[in-house]
């Protein structure tokens, strides 16, 4: 690890343009655990975030030479990595299973207590989610893609992206409270 | 108010995730690393996946051979079974006019399982026809060993049935004979017979290695079963009649 710290993002981006295996290593040790984090939010479980992690990095070590220095090199190894994701949602599409729209749900009268919620609980609610609200909701909100872009590479209209982030927002709202709703029952108890 | 609420929902769920991480299986790496390995050694493993198929190619190619070589056999042992039971029909049908007639139905029947090319059936033919008008007189100009047999067959056969018809007990001996004769004409054309694995080793071997004490070498007994007698591979030789 201390030779990591030897060696800027950069570096390691021209080793890896290079082929050179060490440096290949590396860039996968210093930067594997963000993505593997990024894979949970768009997978089911950790064994399809870990698969999606393997094609991705393969992906990043093949690609790696088109790489032409347009915005950070962490930035690229992201997009690619939801780039691996969104294919793979693409291809498992025609089995998806669509879930019930639930369109009446009660606006909690109470605000969230956030400061009890961590990463976990909030990773386990979204993987909760059926798969295409799932991609909505990290390409919007975490991600920061706009309807359009959205709307571009899942295939489907601006609109379904819209009503597919609100209703992704809802039914986590609605789970958020039943966790606190735990919380506060045994709290109260 | 509605709106307010989601931008701050959404913020909580960008703040968690923002520097998230969780970290891979420590084995992860491996299977990435030999998931990028082969692209970079797959010129030189071509090379061998080619001489592989070249070889692969070259034994079926010598299996194939050899199988169509043993199917005409097989026609042969069947030819002389359907020739044996030519006595038989004329037994039990006494009333059968000619024997030229009957004697052509056997001799039909045997281009078929002999399996040779549709050119060498549309030879044999004509040839048996005109056997059966009694030539019995080889002729010279045939060239291929193969009509020879199936004319000296053909011959057999009405010889058979013309003696026949007059004493029935003694047509069991004279196809016998026949196939016999058939053995003893394919030892001749063909050098080898091949009747079981080794025997196809063996003729494959000779094929490729043509040095007197071949790199691999199968004994034939009279059961149809083989058994490996004498191994060549430079340095190491084994020969198991020598021992004997």
């Amino acid at each position: 690890m201390k030779l990591t710290q030897n060696f800027t993002i950069d570096d390691l981006m021209e080793g890896c343009k290079a082929g050179d295996r060490k440096m290949q290593e590396l860039l996968y040790r210093q930067t594997s655990a963000k993505m593997l984090a990024l894979c949970m939010r768009y997978a089911k479980d950790r064994m399809e975030a870990e698969d999606s992690l393997q094609m991705g990095y393969v992906k990043i070590f093949q690609k790696v030479k088109e790489y032409r220095g347009e915005g950070s090199f962490e930035g690229w190894i992201r997009r690619i990595m939801v780039n691996t994701a969104i294919e793979s949602y693409r291809r498992n599409i025609k089995s998806m299973n669509v879930v019930p729209i639930e369109d009446a749900y009660e606006q909690p009268s109470t605000g969230f207590d956030f400061s009890r919620l961590g990463m976990q609980d909030l990773l386990k609610i979204i993987q909760k989610l059926a798969d295409g609200y799932r991609m909505v909701f990290n390409m919007y909100v975490i991600e920061g893609y706009s309807h359009k872009e959205i709307a571009e590479l899942l295939g489907i209209s601006e609109g379904a992206s819209k009503s597919q982030l609100s209703r992704a927002r809802a039914i986590l709202k609605e789970e958020i409270i039943k966790m606190e709703g735990v919380n506060y029952a045994t709290y109260a108890g | 108010m509605q709106h307010m609420q989601d931008k701050e929902f959404d913020q909580l769920f960008k703040d968690r995730f923002e520097e998230a991480e969780i970290q891979p299986s420590a084995t992860l790496w491996d299977a990435i690393q030999t998931e990028i390995t082969p692209v970079r050694k797959r010129t030189s493993s071509g090379w061998w996946m080619a001489a592989a198929a070249v070889v692969l190619i070259a034994v079926s190619a010598g299996l194939l051979f050899n199988k169509s070589e043993k199917i005409q056999l097989q026609g042969k042992a069947e030819l002389a079974q359907t020739t044996q039971s030519v006595p038989a029909i004329v037994e039990a049908d006494p009333e059968i006019s000619t024997p030229v007639q009957s004697s052509v139905i056997p001799v039909k029947a045997v281009s078929h399982p002999v399996g040779v090319d549709r050119q060498l059936n549309n030879n044999i033919a004509p040839h048996v026809e005109e056997k059966s008008l009694a030539s019995m007189q080889p002729k010279a100009g045939l060239a291929h060993p193969l009509t020879i047999e199936n004319e000296t067959l053909a011959k057999v056969a009405i010889g058979s049935i013309q003696e026949n018809t007059d004493v029935v007990i003694a047509s069991a001996d004279i196809p016998a004979t026949t196939v016999d004769a058939v053995a003893n004409e394919n030892e001749q054309t063909e050098h080898t017979k091949i009747r079981n694995v080794g025997d196809l080793i063996n003729f494959v071997v000779e094929k490729v290695d043509k040095r007197e004490q071949k790199f691999l070498q199968f004994k034939s007994d009279d059961d149809d079963n083989s058994s490996l007698v004498a191994i060549n591979i430079g340095p190491f030789k084994l020969n198991a009649r020598k021992h004997k």
